[in-house]
């Protein structure tokens, strides 16, 4: 489904990944973990599409070359980023938001739009998912939103929009024991053979809830080490000053 | 209802000097320069929903004496110069439920025209008054605008002078509903002159959308202690249009309360203008003030990506001025102002959901309007204002 | 107040009190206003193009140099007197003034052991001890009297890194080509009507040149002292800094008490060349004249710097106790792309004082940062007024700008206005601006005075701390001056 090679991305020429290669099939959970500043959150915005980084290397997204497109082509194609740092947009509605990303969304996959009331009705479904309240459906995008409240927002427009690759970056932080749980939960719903997860974090308990098949470690812009939730455990247990020496 | 007045239209009027702070943005010479100026009588027509107990006949005010002597020059000016006007009074302890609305359409004469009007709202009475300076004469077939269309090149025929005497009595409640666009407001010197008594609340709500000239002067003075004034606006400049949003506000007594915020869009080719005075006079204890102004500027290079025909368009201009001039100390005055562009960081969450480029360059900039739209307090003028703002084309 | 048990003292309310107080401190002396009886060379009173060439004789002038004055002088007559809207300024005889006042010995020294001991005293007194093993360490300092130079201390060490700081009439005779190249380039005569009466009978300033790729090791600093009555001081600075250079420049300013008002207009020019910056901090502290407005300076200031080049940064540090008037505007021209300036003030308006004073932020090139962060404080009588422009060139493509203008008001009988001025014609700009007015917080004042702090004292703290973001901009050893200057002049201010 995804395939990375050979990934380079700077900022105002200071080289943040270094040639990072991954693989995600479908049905598949994959977690990136990494200390801080090792290139974690750039990866999942050169991956949307976020103006601002010079890129080389290749990104294949079901066949498709991913870094030819636009942000919103790249939605399109089926890809989505829960934000670490989700976006206020004041004076637009969460209803009317989502309304229309849903319908280009539908229409790029074929999909006619929606009638409002299969809308409204497929809106409140997928906020129950994640217990968002029904108030914050019809208040502006994020707009005064908790932290916790932000992370469920991205996770109940991931359900929306139903994406083939969902890439959630540091999803579980600021998020207190229950917002964690009611996120993974969510997540764990929307699983299915035919779409993957991408689950970027620095702590071991979301992965408790989402079990990943693969987890790898990102360390100065590349992939250092590739494992099982095995690897994920000896981290939170052992930092990442071990693997550092292992390595050097 | 036509006049049988034939003022002056002639006289050679002394414009305020753009060495004036107050006109530092605006130089309404050069403005009135663009006019043609035939002389002759104005005819205004389209008065509506007219409660006749409440409003005098337009053309009885010729001769009506000022609530109060002018504010300013340009008042003064205004009031010698007049044509014509309407008055209206609601005596005290009167509440007027249904609002009443004024449409002003433009009269097909040249040269410009000047009008006084007066409000007098007694003690404790209420009113709620809708002013629409809107459409009148069909501009053409009425197209679509594009906010990326050079400059509105249709001659400047005539300059409509505006000046509103407002005089609230203890505890009066008035609030003003204006919608300035279209022809009417081609070339539009609207300003209020507003005197508060104890108690008494004003609010004024303006909405300004165009490409002509609009200058809005909105003056109050706070002369009774416990006044409050609320002041909402939004300008929409297009089409090489010029929009500048004056208010002052004076405080002479205590425990005044003030809040203002403007926002103002500027297309390419446009300005707008904020420029708001706050003044706390000594003894005007206890004043709390604060005044906004939020100001977007749209890009053109971004606009013209979104364009079939890729035009190069100059940068609109935003020029804000927001003043404090505080004598009292126990007082919280605060103002703030903002000026850019969209976030760029907002478009790229909008575009990671699916959004197109110009989508969300769209969307976010009727949600910058609509923080102001969605306050209008009259649903007529707030359909009309959101119309108007969808069937604007930014791209 | 405290009154014993026994012998209750009657209830004075706390207005009252304060109003007593205030009474008390508004007479408070000003600590430089003394007098120092010092031989002078005094030009007689008066302004004609006799007294110009005068002037320039004097210095040994070249004929560039006259002909410049002279049509500064000429343009100036020109000029119509400037009014201001919010100032108050009573009409001046510019006839009236004398235009040059030097001691007698004025002939630069060879050592400071052939300095009048009366002029040594002077300084002494004001805390600028001019031997330079006594100097703060790391501090040079330019000595200005009046209308010249009378010592520029560790000369010979700058020398040896190529760092120029001398006068300004010392740099006419030993550096003529970079005066030349630079005077009026970025304050031309014809920038303001105080501005080409500097230029045509500027006296003296320094002047600084930091070459390419030198830090310079040591504070520079002037100070400037007007001493003999019925003078104005008429100086002049200019600073460069070549590529990659850095300088940090300090001037601060005292006058005797007197009743009369003398004027001061100075004009400093400062350019920065790339990745060059110069960082310029000003504690003004002239005669404010006393609590009825009686004498004081009128303190008409241009100042203004190019980044001329890429990368640059100029930095404007103001601290403004004195003066009867202020009008001032350190202003930074963004030229060059990336480049930065910031201007940072206090600014205080007690007694009858005025001032007026902001800073103008001129985007030009692309990427361009500037930052504005100003402190008002109004007491007594005073005025206090911030202006300032903030412009972004169509030019200026991705131009910041933040901008926070706080005043804090204490007593009914002052007054503190923000005028700020926004020119934008870049929709790539982000520009922001934040203004608040208030007076201080009770509940503060209080909490101090509960925790066993005399109100004055109370005052002090909190105003020290409100103006904190500024006073922290300046060296070490100038932020405890200006922290005392704050709360001297505040001294019975508070009603």
């Amino acid at each position: 489904m995804l395939e990375i090679i050979d990934l380079h991305a700077s900022v105002d020429d200071k080289p943040i990944l270094k040639g990072l290669n991954l693989q995600i099939r479908p049905g598949e959970v994959h977690a990136i973990m990494g200390p801080n500043g090792s290139g974690k959150s750039t990866l999942s915005h050169v991956l949307a599409g976020r103006p601002g980084y010079d890129v080389r290397g290749s990104v294949r997204f079901n066949g498709q070359d991913l870094l030819d497109l636009a942000p919103e082509e790249r939605a399109w194609a089926g890809l989505f980023l829960a934000f670490q740092y989700p976006v206020e947009i004041p004076g637009v509605s969460n209803t009317n938001f989502m309304r229309s990303a849903l319908n280009q969304v539908r229409s790029h996959r074929g999909l006619p739009a929606l009638e409002a009331g299969d809308f409204l009705k497929i809106m409140r479904e997928k906020a129950g998912l994640v217990q968002l309240d029904p108030s914050f459906l019809s208040r502006p995008v994020n707009l005064g939103f908790s932290g916790g409240e932000k992370k469920r927002n991205e996770i109940f427009q991931m359900a929306m929009l139903d994406p083939q690759l969902a890439i959630l970056d540091e999803t579980d932080s600021g998020l207190d024991i229950d917002a964690l749980r009611i996120v993974a939960e969510g997540v764990r719903k929307l699983r299915r053979e035919d779409n993957s997860f991408l689950v970027i974090t620095h702590y071991q308990r979301l992965l408790d809830h989402l079990r990943p098949d693969i987890v790898h470690v990102l360390m100065d812009g590349k992939i250092v080490r590739t494992g099982n939730d095995t690897l994920a455990l000896e981290l939170e247990e052992k930092g990442y000053d071990w693997l550092k020496a292992e390595l050097a | 209802m036509s006049s049988s007045h034939t003022a002056p239209s002639t006289t050679k009027i002394a414009w305020p000097s753009s060495r004036l702070e107050a006109w530092k943005y605006t130089d309404l010479d050069q403005w009135a320069s663009k006019i043609s100026r035939n002389d002759g009588p104005l005819t205004p027509s389209g008065w509506q929903g007219q409660p006749h107990d409440l409003l005098d006949l337009f053309t009885e005010l010729h001769n009506a004496e000022p609530l109060f002597p002018a504010l300013d020059e340009l008042s003064a000016l205004i009031h010698a110069a007049r044509h014509g006007g309407w008055h209206a009074h609601i005596p005290a302890g009167t509440t007027c439920d249904t609002p009443l609305r004024l449409l002003y359409a433009p009269s097909v004469t040249e040269g410009w025209s000047g009008f006084t009007h007066q409000i007098q709202v007694d003690e404790g009475a209420k009113l709620t008054l809708i002013e629409e300076f809107d459409e009148g004469r069909p501009e053409g077939n009425n197209t679509e605008k594009s906010a990326l269309q050079e400059s509105d090149t249709t001659p400047v025929e005539k300059m409509n002078l505006h000046n509103l005497q407002v005089h609230l009595g203890r505890g009066a409640k008035l609030k003003l509903i204006r919608l300035f666009h279209g022809p009417a407001a081609k070339a539009l010197v609207h300003q209020i002159d507003a005197l508060q008594e104890e108690g008494s609340k004003l609010e004024v709500q303006t909405i300004s959308l165009g490409s002509g000239m609009i200058r809005n002067n909105i003056h109050i003075q706070q002369k009774g202690d416990r006044c409050s004034s609320t002041l909402l606006g939004l300008s929409v400049a297009f089409g090489g249009g010029h929009l500048d949003q004056y208010s002052r506000i004076q405080h002479h007594a205590l425990e005044g309360n003030s809040h203002q915020h403007y926002k103002a869009i500027a297309a390419p080719n446009s300005t707008t203008i904020f420029n708001g005075v706050l003044r706390v006079e000594p003894h005007a204890q206890q004043t709390n003030a604060y005044q906004r102004s939020s100001n977007l500027m749209l890009d053109p290079v971004s606009l013209a990506q979104g364009h079939p025909l890729k035009p190069t368009l100059r940068s609109g201009k935003v020029n804000a001025k927001p003043e404090l001039q505080i004598f009292a100390d126990n007082v919280k005055c605060s103002h703030g102002a903002t000026m850019g562009k969209l976030n760029t960081e907002s478009i790229f969450y909008l575009q990671s959901r699916g959004l197109s480029f110009e989508e969300a360059q769209r969307m976010l900039t009727l949600a910058f309007a609509m923080e102001i739209v969605d306050q209008l307090e009259d649903e007529v003028i707030r359909n009309k204002v959101m119309a108007h703002l969808d069937q604007l084309k930014w791209q | 107040m405290r009154g014993d048990l026994t012998n209750p003292v009657p209830e004075v309310n706390e207005h009252s009190q304060e109003e007593v107080l205030l009474n008390q401190w508004a007479e408070q002396d000003y600590a430089f206003g003394f007098v120092s009886d010092i031989e002078q060379d005094i030009v007689p009173k008066g302004l004609n193009e006799e007294v110009i060439r005068w002037i320039s004789a004097r210095k040994e002038e070249p004929s560039w140099l006259l002909d410049w004055r002279l049509k500064a002088y000429r343009h100036w007559l020109s000029m119509p007197t400037p009014e201001w809207a919010h100032l108050e300024i009573p009409a001046i005889d510019f006839q009236d003034i004398s235009y040059y006042a030097a001691p007698k010995a004025a002939a630069k020294l060879n050592s400071l052991d052939e300095l009048d001991p009366e002029i040594k005293s002077t300084y002494d007194k004001l805390g600028i001890p001019l031997e330079e093993q006594l100097i703060l360490a790391g501090v040079a300092v330019d000595a200005v009297l009046d209308s010249v130079s009378v010592v520029t201390t560790y000369k010979e060490k700058l020398a040896e890194k190529g760092i120029i700081f001398c006068s300004f009439s010392e740099a006419v005779r030993e550096h003529p080509d970079l005066v030349r190249k630079h005077l009026g380039k970025v304050v031309p005569y014809t920038d303001n009507y105080y501005a080409a009466l500097n230029s045509a009978v500027f006296s003296d300033g320094s002047f600084v040149y930091i070459p390419q790729g030198v830090r310079c090791p040591m504070e520079l600093s002037t100070y400037f002292r007007i001493n003999a009555a019925g003078t104005g001081q008429f100086e002049r600075t200019l600073i460069v800094a070549d590529d990659d250079a850095y300088v940090s420049y300090l001037e601060g300013c005292t006058a005797p008490k007197r009743d009369e008002n003398q004027l001061h207009a100075a004009v400093v020019e400062l350019v920065a060349m790339n990745r060059s910056e110069i960082r310029y901090a000003t504690v003004q502290n002239w005669y404010p004249g006393d609590a009825q407005g009686i004498g004081g300076i009128y303190n008409f200031v241009t100042k203004r710097g190019l980044c001329q080049g890429l990368a640059s940064k100029i930095s404007w540090t103001q601290v403004e106790t004195g003066s009867a008037i202020t009008w001032k505007y350190p202003s930074v021209v963004l030229m060059g792309d990336r480049s930065t300036g910031e201007f940072y003030s206090v600014a205080l308006a007690a007694r009858a004082q005025q001032a007026d004073t902001g800073t103008k932020m001129i985007h030009i090139g692309k990427n361009t940062t500037s930052r504005i962060v100003s402190k008002g404080i109004s007491a007594g009588r005073g005025q206090n007024a911030y202006r300032g422009l903030v412009k972004v060139r169509e030019t200026a493509t991705n131009a910041r700008n933040y901008s926070q203008c706080d005043s804090l008001l204490m007593g009914d009988r002052c007054g503190a206005h923000t005028y700020p001025y926004f020119e934008i014609n870049c929709p790539d700009a982000q520009v922001e601006h934040e203004a608040t007015t208030s007076k201080i917080e009770e509940d503060l004042l209080y909490y101090c005075q509960q925790r066993g702090l005399p109100t004055e004292e109370a005052i002090a703290l909190i105003v020290n701390g409100y103006a904190k973001e500024v006073l922290d901009k300046l060296p070490m050893e100038f932020a405890v001056e200006a922290r005392k200057l704050l709360a001297i002049s505040l001294e019975g201010s508070v009603g």
